[in-house]
């Protein structure tokens, strides 16, 4: 698993993981990640890319106790792991190398491709 | 009051996610969200609506996770067992249909359990010899003769056993019998066998205690030893543990018992053996070809190796004795000895169950077809949930699965019970029925069948409605009856190769009616109702000498003749249907001056004078024997008439003279003395033969079979017979008795039984095929009730709604005949070995199973057009 680069969305998901420092819940990081991207992000997918960064051991989850009942369902929250780290880092050394010389997008115009 | 998320959206959910915990997780996020944010930011409405795009925009999330799910963790992960659950739940909604369903596929698989259980334990199972594929079973012939399976003589045997070459073993047999006497019992009939050395190391045979006969007792003169079966250790010996070394009372003599033979020994020509003695060569008394022969050949050694072995021996002996010139062996697996000649019926009953199978299938495949069709809603939502088809398709499937798995559980009891009433029921000549029973073998096969009938059943409808055009009417919102117009092809074509194999199976069954009728009134040469019949046997010790002998019987048939009622007695050593018995070969004295030396082999009897009236053979020309014939007077011979033909084709047989002896001498002529009808005594579809008859007070035999005709019942004979029998000699034990029409009957036994085998199975297809009509044309009119409905309110007639129903039926019946008669066709070429009397097209039995399709089709069709002609217009207009 380590040499695979993560997809766009498991990024932005496993990057507010680690921004809400263990805390993240399906609720919050919906909402945060609603916010950054300037859309209403679904609740499903940000719960099916959970699972799979979990299957892939980059997060961790574990049940809490609610603060306020929910339907009688605990709440999961997830923390992410050294390998949810090194996946991140290596994911952005990816993206850094791709975009290496291409400055500024505008400057590049579809004449000169 | 808080406004409450949409129910519809969470049920939703919950159907995508398929496990309720990832469902709950995620509902529970949703409500959060939806009560602690969106509800301020949007209002109620605006909320609800924001909670039904989530609701929808999960579900392709969900089936996806779901299905990485599955392939991760194998099917097994979440695929079969949840589709199992969802099976066994959906059918328990729909209990008539799965019960009716089972209940098809358990009769196909139970009687396909039956007969495969036959099939292994008579022709698959290896014999219970060491090997046996290598032991074979020789006879010998002439060129000329019809008679293909002679014995062989003894110098021929000895010959074989002291050169064996590629033999391991050579062992030859020769059967007697004799009346077993102990103290405190009724005297018993037993049968046994003389076996030469090498007998029982042919089919590696060791004894459970004791030992085989030794050289000494083979070499030696005549050795009072026996083996005795297990069988009768255990009856009269008491299964005592010091058998070995005990007496046995046979016929007089006292046989001192060396070994007990183990329980699983079975004697291959006979199963009700019980008694082996030494056949002692050393004092080979008979010149006649009497030895039964069994080699077993070395590895590698094959049956043209083991045949030119045999003939070549027989050669070097014809070289310098006349008795073996002009003879040939042929050689047969021991298998096919035991099992030939039923081996055809049994193949042939089992593919009958297998169309069995099929038919029970193809209704089941039906019902499942017309039930997806019904629940099509539910199809559609599966689809649009991102079930994908192969899915949906295994959904399907493993419902079927479920119902045959159920189907096989019910038809492995149906099974057993089937076996049990087969096993009662067979004829009595069905070799190693003691064999058959439900082993890891048929348990095998009873899951095979389960699992092909489940994905043959399950497989077309879940293609069908799942297929392309289940998927483009599905995404144009096609109603159901748009999707049951495209099955009612479909469900019409399984329906009418139903009716096919029905139909052929019928066919069959009225094959075998004819042939049973046919071979009832086969001309048998002798008259068999009010006649009786049983087994006499003197022992040698007490009745030494011809006189005694012949004397005994002269007494003993006067007696008879004394009873009342009785009208006429008589005795022979071989009754009529009783098997092959002695064979020799004669030849005329006008051939033989006319340089015809080739002699014709015919059935060898001896007969009391009387034999032919007690019989009710006709005697066409000359007379029968005379009371006063006797060793003293010149030999005698009566003959039968194709036999009479056959040596004097000009006529004049009477007063001829025949001989037995290829160079004959003066006294080796018999005169002829009459012509009588062909006798049967092989069995009822054997060509007659030729049969001639010797004089019993010329050529007496101890053991004899005597028949008493009378007036009225002759079974009240019995009695009387034994009663005069025990007062002239109370150690003489009466056997084997059966009137002459029992004996027919049981010469029938194999046919009947094949008979009423095939009108049970033809009679269940024709009720599932006659399900299967009813099933669509039911269909048919629960989808057509708006059509219907239409129609009658635009004044069509009840009758004529009721006319099209029923003609439909018809019409289905109809299209089946053609494809069901070209597979009865097929199905009486491979039953030629059954049938007697039953040649080329049976229009009667065409013509007559055709009518009983067709009006068994009329009659199922007459519940759904009943129930078309009750649809209230108004009603059916409404409902759509």
């Amino acid at each position: 698993m380590g040499a695979g680069i993560l997809g766009a969305f498991e990024e932005l998901v496993l990057l507010e993981v680690v921004r809400q420092r263990g805390e993240g819940y399906g609720v919050s990081l919906r909402r945060e990640l609603s916010e950054r991207t300037g859309s209403d992000v679904s609740m499903g997918a940000v719960h099916a890319t959970l699972e799979r960064l979990e299957e892939k051991g980059l997060v961790r989850s574990r049940v809490d106790r609610p603060a306020q009942p929910r339907r009688g369902r605990p709440r999961r929250s997830f923390t992410v792991t050294d390998a949810g780290i090194g996946a991140l880092e290596h994911t952005r050394a990816v993206r850094a190398r791709a975009w290496d010389g291409l400055a500024a997008l505008d400057e590049v115009s579809p004449r000169d491709a | 009051m808080t406004p409450e998320s949409p129910a519809a959206a969470r049920w939703l959910v919950r159907r995508a996610a398929g496990d309720a915990t990832r469902a709950a997780d995620l509902l529970a996020d949703l409500d959060e969200e939806f009560r602690t944010h969106q509800l301020a930011a949007r209002g109620p409405r605006g909320a609800r609506l924001w909670y039904w795009r989530q609701a929808w925009a999960a579900v392709p999330h969900l089936a996806s996770r779901r299905w990485e799910r599955a392939r991760a963790g194998g099917w097994a992960a979440e695929g079969l067992p949840a589709d199992a659950r969802y099976a066994v739940r959906t059918l328990g909604r729909s209990p008539l249909y799965a019960a009716t369903a089972v209940l098809t596929l358990a009769l196909g698989i139970g009687a396909n359990t039956a007969l495969f259980s036959v099939v292994r334990g008579v022709l698959l199972a290896p014999l219970p010899y060491g090997e046996p594929e290598r032991i074979y079973r020789a006879w010998t012939h002439t060129d000329d003769g019809d008679i293909a399976d002679f014995s062989f003589r003894v110098v021929e045997y000895r010959d074989l056993y002291e050169r064996p070459g590629p033999f391991a073993a050579v062992g030859a047999e020769f059967p007697i019998s004799g009346t077993l006497n102990a103290p405190d019992a009724e005297p018993v009939q037993v049968e046994g066998r003389m076996v030469t050395p090498g007998f029982f190391e042919v089919f590696g045979v060791t004894p459970a205690a004791g030992r085989t006969f030794g050289s000494d007792e083979i070499e030696g003169g005549e050795a009072l030893v026996a083996l005795v079966s297990h069988r009768l250790w255990r009856s009269a010996l008491a299964g005592r543990p010091d058998a070995v070394g005990s007496t046995l009372d046979l016929d007089g003599r006292a046989f001192t018992v060396i070994g007990v033979l183990p329980p699983s020994y079975t004697h291959v020509s006979d199963p009700d053996v019980d008694v082996f003695i030494p056949y002692t060569i050393g004092t080979s008394r008979w010149i006649a070809r009497w030895l039964d022969l069994y080699v077993r050949v070395r590895p590698g050694v094959e049956a043209e190796g083991a045949l030119a072995a045999i003939d070549a021996t027989i050669d070097r002996i014809g070289e310098r004795e006349e008795r073996s010139r002009g003879w040939h062996a042929s050689v047969e697996p021991l298998a096919h000895m035991v099992v030939g000649d039923v081996s055809r019926t049994v193949w042939v009953l089992f593919a009958s169950v297998g169309l069995l199978l099929i038919i029970a299938c193809v209704n089941t495949a039906s019902l499942s077809l017309a039930r997806s069709v019904e629940r099509i809603a539910g199809v559609r939502l599966r689809f649009a949930l991102g079930a994908g088809r192969a899915r949906l398709v295994r959904q399907i499937v493993v419902e079927s699965l479920v119902v045959a798995a159920l189907g096989g559980l019910a038809g492995l009891a149906i099974g057993a019970l089937g076996l049990r009433a087969l096993v009662a029921i067979a004829p009595p000549d069905v070799p190693r029925l003691d064999e058959v029973g439900l082993d890891p073998w048929v348990l095998a096969f009873t899951a095979g069948i389960t699992l092909a009938a489940g994905l043959l059943s399950g497989l077309v409808p879940a293609l069908r409605a799942t297929g392309p055009d289940g998927a483009a009417r599905l995404a144009t919102g096609a109603r159901g009856d748009v999707a049951a117009r495209g099955a009612q092809p479909l469900l019409a074509g399984l329906v009418v190769a139903e009716v096919a194999m029905a139909l052929a199976l019928l066919v069959g069954a009225g094959l075998l009616v004819r042939t049973v009728g046919a071979l009832h009134d086969t001309e048998m040469g002798f008259e068999a109702p009010g006649a009786l019949a049983f087994q006499v046997s003197l022992p040698a010790a007490r009745y030494r000498g011809a006189a005694e002998v012949t004397g005994f019987y002269r007494r003993y048939l006067d007696a008879l003749a004394g009873i009342g009622g009785v009208t006429a007695v008589g005795a022979a050593a071989d009754l009529p249907l009783g098997g092959r018995g002695a064979v020799a070969s004669l030849n005329s004295e006008a051939r033989v001056l006319s340089g015809e030396l080739d002699r014709v082999s015919a059935l060898q009897r001896r007969a009391t004078p009387t034999l032919f009236r007690a019989l009710g053979t006709p005697l066409l020309d000359g007379r029968t024997f005379l009371p006063e014939e006797d060793t003293s007077r010149p030999d005698v011979l009566v003959l039968s008439e194709s036999l009479a033909r056959a040596l004097f084709p000009a006529g004049g047989a009477v007063g001829s003279r025949v001989t037995f002896r290829p160079s004959p001498g003066e006294e080796d002529w018999l005169t002829v003395v009459g012509v009588v009808a062909d006798v049967q005594y092989l069995a009822p579809d054997a060509p007659l033969g030729f049969q001639l008859y010797e004089a019993h007070g010329q050529s007496p035999v101890r053991q004899m079979g005597v028949v008493v005709r009378g007036d009225g019942d002759p079974a009240r004979f019995l009695a009387p017979a034994r009663a005069l029998l025990r007062e002239m000699d109370p150690t003489l034990p009466l056997f084997g008795a059966a009137t002459l029409s029992e004996r027919v009957e049981r010469s029938l036994a194999r046919q009947a039984f094949a008979m009423r085998a095939f009108a049970l199975f033809a009679t269940i297809s024709v009720l599932m095929a006659a399900a299967g009509v009813y099933g669509v044309l039911a269909f048919a009119v629960s989808r057509r009730r708006r059509e219907i409905g239409v129609r009658m309110a635009l004044g069509a007639p009840r009758s004529r709604v009721v006319t099209a129903v029923v003609g439909r039926g018809a019409a289905l019946a109809a299209a089946g005949i053609g494809p069901g008669l070209l597979l009865a066709w097929a199905l009486q070429r491979g039953m030629r070995g059954m049938l007697f009397g039953v040649e080329g097209v049976q229009l009667a039995v065409v013509g007559v199973t055709a009518a009983c399709t067709l009006a068994v089709a009329v009659a199922a069709a007459w519940l759904p057009a009943a129930r078309a002609a009750r649809v209230d217009p108004s009603a059916a207009l409404r409902a759509e």
